[in-house]
């Protein structure tokens, strides 16, 4: 059995800035950090665009053109950010949790560029911005178009220097709650093979999202909702998950991420026809509209026979009018990943893009101060989670591009002061005894693993998640409609009932990558149904969640948060929470979202 | 167990060798490569090449000539290419001994033999020329 | 297209030497030799063991020895190598866990011991730190680092001293020591420019050649070459800073990517 005061899981910008945190509010403490990776190979640093916060470094000139606004006159604040934000989530967000981002939005970049960030600069030496999709003013502050990369690798840094114990490659397997508290985690040492108990006063979740559900995914391999998963099954429910997020621009066939910083310096999207089809959808914003609003923009110019390409399957990001100078400083990581995937180059040649499940709004239910909670409002004990894992709910029905670096690290912040400050508590101090872990913990986890290994049946893991991501797409994707979304329950079903007749190649236990994308092909089954179900009974459009046979968003049905809990059988079961606001009640209402 | 605690948070390795070594053995090295560009020329020029006004075939008779004619310049330069050349070629045999050596103590008693070859090559060439210099002198006058 | 991929396999605890297995898969248009070794994996044999996560290059956790060169299998295409046979070996010069696992380990430690973290004495002000356009410029290039190992491993000097920092530690120091908000430059020196840093470089240029990130390591060492004499010799911060400064033409990173030339170890 290991022991420590908090164990933090998952080693992207969430949990190493919760990590960072907790070593300076409550350095005595003992405190270790888990991932399935190394720290620096986490997805976060797949984030290209930027990060927003109201630092009016830049405003719009009278004519829409970004300039440098004058120092003492910032030409942006943080109301503003959170109005785009509440606006942009489709008004289901947490509006005190949306209040929070954006306040802390700003001492939170100055914190990071304090730690070193390489953020792009001003010719004066402020920190640059640049506009982005959904945003009023130019808030996003960028490394190039490698901001997450710049970060994350800014943040390992910072473990380096607190000296954080690190366990990489140690797979989390389970969540240990009893009592409504939580006592830590199982977890597999990837090289060993081995199972260990990992007890600990604080648990925190900074594991991901969920995006390899679907075919076409900007997410990593390693984006599987693990950390969503095992706090379903230990009975906490999960949030939202029907609000998944489109990319518009994700690489065609391949979905690999093309920042929207590509818009946002300019870039046009067209059709088949050369039109700048965004005129039709969103007049005022046109490319620069929310990623749900494009992402729709884009399927229905599809299937209005307007495609580019033999198959008009695509349409297409045109960058050629940037410049390659500007492409070269600004887009440097785009411009290769089109030359390397598609061995087209961006400075001559319009690139092929096509929407790619991106972001999940939806997860683990938080409340403001990163606590996880069961229900409308009681609190686990002891468990915590913060970034794409956790559902605040910032996000609400549909993310602003920026914003997910920015809960990352405002909210790994924030979760971070959180556990310390329940660390500081009498109880919990650091001296105290950490509460106990059931011992059958550990034996429940090792036998599951044995009975996975031990299985011989004539399936295929690699066949059960092409189909399932596959016909997530499919079914679940962009615009969904009952029948699909019945369909796809029935498929979900389908799939799992073969998933308990497959064998694995590999039956040892030393580095067996096979058995740990097993345990997340079981994972994306679990999950994907809280998807569908919720998906399937939120009967309006809202966000990222667009349903054909209601077009429109009904607030008086549906202003509330789904919450799926896992029955006995496997099944989910839908229960309703309504949205959170701040001590004063709501600071925005709801209204029409049009850009 | 002590695998992971050992990996991403390692503290910092100790430095292994006085690190100015390192630092003048570049130094030297590229400045005895300036000195090796003039004074392998003027070597060059006295010991090997045509006499071009008169088109002389080189001969023994003809180099040492030159010899009677500048014999400090002769032995300065020579003195200085000797120098030279012993330093950059040693430091070289220094840099292989440790790529291939990682002990600090054979690394350093290593170091000294090589420094204690060079001393001696040194000396010896020194006096061989200083010798010759002095003869040719004294033939000179 | 039919492609022959000769696979290493190795299990250190149940194999007395290394092999290499033959898969044949078939290669259509864009794939990668990543998308080749999940279909490997997925429909052929789930034994072959190997990292991977982001396949957008920026991970950098599947630096493997591709047909001769450390190249990223996520951005390698297979079209790209022309050749009717694939060859997939782990990072040389790395202990090896299993098939085309190393240890990452001692390759972290590296990095650690660099203090990958800015320091600056000085108490932070209410907001940014300033730094030009032009500041930012000197370690624009360093920052594009992405730890995957294909630098250091692609170093003799690594294969034959275990001890050298390698090429990706010593970006790193380059990195904070030429950062304009660090003020550590001292400290850093020490560590960067002792005998197992930047002296042990031989110049061999192997590690900007096989920098799939187009880092260029050898000229950030030899950067830090002149800056750590500089400093020792008690030159500290003075103008000649200029004429430590690498300065690169346009398109060198690109040039000197794609001229290869330079063979690793087969």
């Amino acid at each position: 059995m290991i022991t420590h005061d908090v164990i933090v899981v998952g080693s992207g910008l969430a949990g190493m800035r919760a990590a960072v945190e907790i070593r300076r509010k409550a350095p005595q403490a003992d405190i270790a950090l888990i991932t399935k990776v190394y720290p620096t190979r986490s997805h976060s640093g797949a984030a290209q665009g930027g990060i927003a916060a109201a630092l009016g470094n830049i405003r719009y000139d009278a004519n829409g053109v970004p300039v440098a606004a004058p120092e003492d006159q910032p030409g942006d604040d943080w109301l503003t950010h959170m109005y785009d934000t509440v606006k942009g989530a489709d008004f289901i967000g947490d509006q005190d949790a949306q209040e929070i981002l954006a306040r802390e939005a700003v001492p939170t970049i100055y914190e990071l560029e304090h730690m070193g960030v390489p953020f792009s600069r001003m010719p004066d030496g402020r920190i640059a911005q640049r506009p982005f999709g959904g945003h009023t003013n130019p808030r996003a502050c960028y490394a190039a178009d490698r901001t997450g990369h710049a970060l994350l690798h800014t943040l390992y840094g910072e473990l380096v220097r607190y000296n954080v114990k690190v366990y990489p490659e140690w797979y989390m397997l389970s969540v240990v709650i009893e009592d409504n508290s939580c006592r830590g985690v199982t977890a597999l040492d990837i090289r060993t093979g081995e199972v260990h108990a990992v007890n600990a006063k604080a648990t925190m979740f900074g594991t991901g999202g969920y995006g390899r559900a679907f075919k076409i995914t900007s997410n990593a391999f390693s984006s599987t909702g693990d950390g969503i998963t095992a706090a379903y099954r230990a009975g906490i429910p999960l949030e939202d998950m029907e609000f998944v997020q489109f990319h518009p621009t994700g690489l065609f066939s391949h979905g690999i991420l093309l920042s929207e910083g590509a818009r946002g310096e300019g870039g046009y999207l067209l059709n088949g026809l050369n039109e700048r089809f965004m005129s039709r959808y969103a007049p005022g914003r046109m490319e620069l509209a929310p990623r749900d609003v494009v992402s729709r923009s884009i399927y229905s110019e599809l299937e209005a026979g307007r495609g580019a390409g033999p198959n008009g399957e695509y349409v297409l990001l045109d960058l050629r009018h940037l410049g390659k100078q500007k492409l070269d400083e600004r887009l440097p990581q785009i411009t290769e990943l089109a030359r390397d995937y598609l061995g087209i180059d961006p400075v001559t040649e319009p690139v092929p893009i096509q929407p790619t499940a991106h972001y999940s709004m939806g997860g683990i239910p938080t409340d403001a101060d990163g606590r996880v909670v069961r229900g409308e409002n009681e609190i686990v004990q002891g468990f915590f989670a913060a970034g794409e894992c956790a559902c605040a709910s910032v996000h609400g029905a549909n993310r602003l591009g920026t914003n997910s670096l920015l809960e990352a690290t405002v909210y790994g912040r924030r979760t971070g002061q959180t556990i310390a400050n329940f660390l500081h508590l009498e109880s919990q101090g650091v001296g105290a005894a950490i509460p106990a872990m059931p011992s059958q913990a550990l034996k429940q986890a090792e036998d599951e693993l044995r009975e996975l290994l031990s299985r011989t049946g004539r399936e295929i893991a690699a066949d059960i998640r092409k189909e399932l991501q596959a016909t997530m797409f499919q079914n679940a994707g962009v615009f969904r409609t009952p029948e699909k979304l019945e369909a796809e329950l029935g498929i979900i079903e389908d799939l799992r009932e073969r998933f308990a007749l497959i064998s694995l190649d590999d039956k040892g236990r030393r580095y067996n990558t096979e058995l740990i994308e097993t345990l997340e092909l079981a994972h994306l089954l679990e999950f994907s149904e809280c998807i569908v179900a919720g998906a399937l009974a939120r009967q309006e459009s809202r966000g990222a969640h667009a349903r054909r046979d209601f077009p429109k968003r009904d607030d008086t049905h549906w202003m509330k948060h789904t919450l799926a809990y896992r029955e006995a059988d496997g099944r989910a079961r839908l229960d309703y929470k309504p949205v959170r606001y701040g001590p004063d009640g709501p600071r925005f209402q709801p209204e029409e979202r049009k850009y | 167990m002590e695998r992971v605690v050992g990996s991403v948070t390692a503290q910092p390795q100790p430095v292994r060798v006085a690190p100015k070594t390192g630092t003048y053995s570049w130094l030297l090295m590229r400045l005895t490569a300036y000195g090796l560009i003039v004074f392998l020329t003027v070597h060059m020029i006295f010991n090997h090449y045509l006499d071009l006004r008169t088109g002389n075939k080189l001969t023994f008779e003809l180099v040492n000539r030159r010899f009677y004619a500048y014999p400090v310049i002769y032995a300065i330069n020579d003195i200085g290419l000797l120098t030279c050349t012993l330093f950059h070629g040693l430091n070289g045999v220094r840099n292989v001994i440790y790529d291939l050596v990682t002990n600090p103590a054979a690394r350093r008693v290593l170091t000294i033999l090589v420094m204690l070859i060079g001393l001696y090559f040194l000396y010896d060439g020194s006096l061989t020329l200083l010798a010759l210099a002095q003869m040719q002198n004294s033939v000179g006058s | 297209m039919e492609v022959r991929f000769r696979v290493h396999r190795y299990d250190p605890e149940e194999d007395a030497t290394a092999r290499y297995q033959v898969y044949t898969v078939d290669v259509d248009g864009d794939m990668t030799v990543l998308d080749c070794l999940n279909q490997i994996k997925w429909y052929q044999d789930g034994t072959v063991t190997f990292r991977r996560s982001c396949r957008s290059a920026i991970c950098g956790s599947c630096g493997m020895l591709i047909n001769g060169r450390n190249r990223l299998a996520c951005n390698t295409r297979v079209a790209d190598l022309e050749a009717a046979e694939v060859s997939v070996g782990p990072l040389p010069g790395f202990p090896i866990l299993r098939d085309l696992v190393v240890d990452w380990d001692p390759f972290f430690a590296k990095d650690a011991a660099m203090k990958p973290y800015l320091i600056n004495d000085t108490p932070p002000p209410d907001k940014e730190r300033r730094q030009s356009p032009e500041e930012y410029s000197k370690i624009d290039n360093a920052t594009l680092c992405i730890m995957c190992g294909c630098c250091s491993s692609s170093c003799p000097v690594v294969w034959n001293n275990g001890q050298y920092y390698g090429p990706a530690a010593l970006t790193k120091a380059y990195r904070f020591i030429f950062d304009s908000r660090d003020t550590a430059t001292r400290e850093r020196i020490d560590m960067a420019g002792s005998e197992e840093g930047t002296w042990r470089c031989h110049t061999i240029f192997n590690c900007t050649t096989d920098c799939p990130k187009g880092v260029l390591n050898t000229q950030n060492i030899q950067a830090l070459k002149r800056k750590v004499m500089l400093e020792k010799l008690g030159f500290t911060g003075t103008k000649l800073v200029f004429n430590v400064d690498p300065i690169y033409k346009e398109g060198e990173a690109q040039h000197e990517h794609e001229a290869g030339g330079i063979a690793t170890r087969a």
